[in-house]
């Protein structure tokens, strides 16, 4: 359930994606083949950038698709070593809580001086937001993943 | 404690938090903030770990990443990789180990709208190591070769491990993907050469196939057609000067989509899964470059790449023997180390001693490159390895790595003349039009 939601919300960012290819390929027709460049195109792609990237952030974390080292996989995966594993993901859960609780902060600060774009003036807020909500379900992932490392039978994936 | 020893404390710490298996990204972030929090101020640590994700995320010039590999996708939905590869096995398939340069040829192509190695070699190991099994390759040639020619993937533009390094070295990712690209021609026609040796050491190794008529062979060349277009229109548009590199990514994506909606490809399903890899390869990647970003600052801190050069360079080492050093080193470091987490790592400290002795940064970056490579083919945690043992399941890892040595010794032979003739890689990018 929680896996199909976080698939969703990187399907919206492959939406985003294919909205930003559209932006590209237009952009490039405009300048070229009509000599209007479009001025908004080099800030909307910036934040198409935020959401491509951060929307999918949880649901590569909990495919497994973040690279880590498995030089000593056949080690740590002893079952002796389970809090270990539990550790380490318990350890990335915090830092992305201490991200998703910064990136709020520094949302509310931009959205009080009321930053936005230079050209078209969207607000910047928003994007901010969904940086901040993505880390926060980054952590929630990991934590997921930490408890399943503490169980059996379903060692969470660490390879690609 | 001063900030070298904390510096030498974080490193060491991060080594570890990455050999427990934390992803490189978290580890890197994790890592920086505590390093700044303790040199600077547990505020400024706090304020980096708010700001960053987004101020590096939200970057123009990355929108390359995500683009190029949706074209990788695309031109896996569309079949064009299949047909590189029945283009390249009609005009080669009749000769001794036909097939296995058939394979290299075919990776090549596929590295030309791709940026991963790890894509290339499942892409193309699923439509070559079949072909080579029908034709009882000897397992070895077969998984080395696709292994090996998989490591292209990163060399050839469009690659992903030359963004992250123009990212860290502030070079242009243009002037690097063009400089990547006869380097990449180069390697692709040592590892035919490869190829060719073994099938003449042990001709069991690569029985020649059927031959095709010369009228199968052009059409195979023509139904490969759409990919020598967006091979022109990306790294050609690139080098003309008529594209900016995130123009060319665009067009590159455009053009493979069309090509798959023309070939009535394209399916709900097929659009929806390549764009699912495509946001989570670039969500990965990102993971990495802001990581990178927010351990960078300590680092910086710490002085050691600083000092480190001053002691390089007061040692008066000729070139040579510190390029040697550096390629023990990375050989070393890439049997055990992921390539993107060696490229974060090694290349904050590494460049500004290859800056202090007078090293083009775009040439290093290539030197990088093919490093990174070897790594990828090396005992015993090369990626390329378990992927190709993914799809050849029955030839045991040591079968593999048997197969890859003389690829791996044809990439030495690579490096070595890319010492003795930089223009190699120089060429394209200070003759691009700008």
């Amino acid at each position: 359930m929680f896996e199909r939601a976080l698939r969703l919300l990187a399907l919206g960012g492959g939406a985003v994606l294919l909205g930003l290819l559209g932006l590209v390929i237009f952009d490039v027709v405009m300048r070229y083949l009509l000599r209007l460049p479009f001025l908004g195109a080099y800030e909307m792609t910036e934040l198409a950038m935020v959401l491509i990237v951060f929307l999918a952030l949880p649901y590569c974390a909990a495919t497994g698709g973040h690279v880590a080292v498995d030089a000593l996989s056949p080690i740590l995966d002893r079952p002796g070593l389970r809090w270990l594993n539990a550790i380490i993901h318990a350890a990335g859960a915090v830092l992305m809580a201490v991200i998703a609780w910064q990136a709020t902060l520094y949302a509310i600060v931009s959205g009080q001086r009321g930053e936005a774009t230079n050209m078209l003036k969207i607000p910047k807020q928003p994007f901010e937001l969904v940086t901040a909500v993505c880390a926060l379900l980054f952590a929630v992932v990991l934590l997921v993943q930490a408890w399943k490392a503490l169980r059996p039978s379903q060692a969470p994936e660490t390879r690609r | 404690m001063s900030p070298t020893t904390a510096g030498v404390v974080g490193m060491a710490a991060l080594l570890g938090l990455l050999f427990l298996r934390m992803p490189i990204g978290i580890a890197m972030a994790l890592v920086g903030a505590i390093g700044i929090a303790f040199l600077n101020s547990p505020d400024a640590a706090l304020h980096i770990l708010g700001s960053y994700p987004y101020s590096h995320g939200a970057v123009q010039a990355l929108s390359v990443i995500p683009l190029f590999v949706l074209m990788g996708n695309f031109a896996v939905v569309s079949g064009m990789s299949g047909d590189l590869f029945a283009a390249a096995y009609a005009w080669m398939g009749h000769r001794r180990g036909g097939l296995a340069s058939a394979t290299v040829l075919a990776c090549a192509g596929f590295a030309a709208l791709s940026g991963s190695s790890v894509a290339s070699a499942i892409t193309m190991g699923r439509v070559t190591l079949p072909e080579m099994r029908k034709y009882s390759y000897d397992p070895r040639l077969a998984t080395g070769v696709v292994a090996a020619g998989g490591s292209l993937g990163i060399l050839i533009p469009p690659s992903t491990a030359l963004v992250i390094y123009g990212i860290l070295t502030e070079q242009s990712i243009g002037k690097l993907f063009l400089a990547g690209f006869l380097p990449g021609l180069l390697l692709t026609a040592l590892f035919m050469i490869t190829v060719v040796i073994v099938c003449a050491v042990r001709p069991d190794f690569g029985p020649p196939g059927p031959r095709a008529a010369v009228r199968e062979r052009w059409a195979a060349l023509r139904r490969a057609g759409a990919f020598f277009l967006v091979l022109v229109a990306t790294i050609g548009g690139m080098y003309a000067g008529v594209f900016t590199v995130t123009e060319a990514s665009g067009v590159g994506a455009g053009l493979t989509l069309a090509h798959a909606i023309l070939r009535r490809k394209l399916t709900w399903a097929g659009l929806s899964d390549a764009l699912l890899q495509t946001v989570r390869t670039t969500a990965m990647v990102f993971l990495i470059l802001i990581g990178a970003h927010i351990f960078s600052p300590f680092l910086a801190m710490s002085r050691i790449p600083v000092d480190l050069a001053n002691a390089l360079t007061a040692m008066a080492l000729p070139g040579l023997a510190v390029l040697a050093i550096l390629l023990v080193a990375y050989i070393i470091l890439g049997m055990f180390l992921e390539g993107f987490a060696i490229l974060v790592l090694t290349v904050p400290i590494v460049l500004p001693i290859m800056l202090a002795m007078n090293f083009d940064p775009i040439w290093f970056g290539i030197f990088m490159v093919i490093v990174l490579e070897m790594g990828l083919i090396s005992p015993p945690v090369g990626i390329n390895v378990f992927v190709v043992k993914g799809i050849a399941e029955d030839v045991p890892m040591y079968q593999i790595f048997a197969g890859i040595l003389p690829f791996w010794v044809a990439m030495i032979v690579c490096v070595a003349l890319l010492i003795a003739f930089p223009q190699i890689a120089l060429i394209l990018p200070n003759t691009m039009i700008r």
